[in-house]
């Protein structure tokens, strides 16, 4: 039997990632887990909202403001503390973000979760081969 | 799955029978971790899912 990651219940918030080539005709949806956005090494980082942190490094290095807003949504994410609160609130209501020059909106994931209902038509899910 | 099939071409060819694959994780590719070869898919939510292969 084959495991789908998206089916899975986890803590791991719900992602929701937009990603569009031509910004006016097609929007192409995808759904992924946070792991898959860390493997996008490669590319530009650009953000659309007020991320006032970020904003003066964005012009200096986009590269590393790249891995910064990566590996922060990641742990703001996986570990949601109390310290953490806040720009855990940010990151959810601040999007949507632009990285790697695709447009990445964050949501939580919700039990109630359907595939039929869902707005997005397309995910990307890990499937797990058990050996 | 067998060692043997850890192969990315195999892995994607094996995943494209579910859906179209994107990539193969990379912990399948070193041999890092046995339990299970992940490769990401990318699946249309409207149709059901492949359960076997």
């Amino acid at each position: 039997m084959l495991e789908y990651g998206l089916l899975l219940p986890g803590i791991i918030p719900h992602i929701l990632y937009l990603l569009f080539r031509k910004p006016q005709t097609c929007w192409r949806a995808c759904t992924t887990f946070m792991s898959l956005l860390i493997d996008f090494t490669v590319g530009f980082c650009r953000k659309m909202c007020n991320f006032t942190s970020f904003q003066p490094l964005f012009y200096s290095s986009k590269l590393y403001v790249n891995m910064a807003i990566v590996s922060y949504l990641r742990c703001t994410l996986n570990k949601q503390s109390s310290k953490n609160c806040a720009l855990h609130g940010k990151v959810i209501t601040g999007e949507p973000w632009m990285i790697f020059y695709h447009c990445l909106a964050v949501t939580h994931w919700s039990p109630e979760f359907s595939s039929p209902d869902a707005k997005v038509k397309r995910t990307v899910v890990w499937v797990r081969f058990p050996t | 799955m067998n060692l043997v099939y850890y192969d990315e071409s195999f892995l994607l060819a094996m995943a494209s029978a579910i859906a179209r694959p994107t990539k193969v994780d990379t912990n399948a590719l070193k041999f890092e971790k046995g339990k299970f070869a992940r490769v990401c898919v990318e699946i249309y939510l409207t149709i059901l899912v492949v359960g076997k292969i």
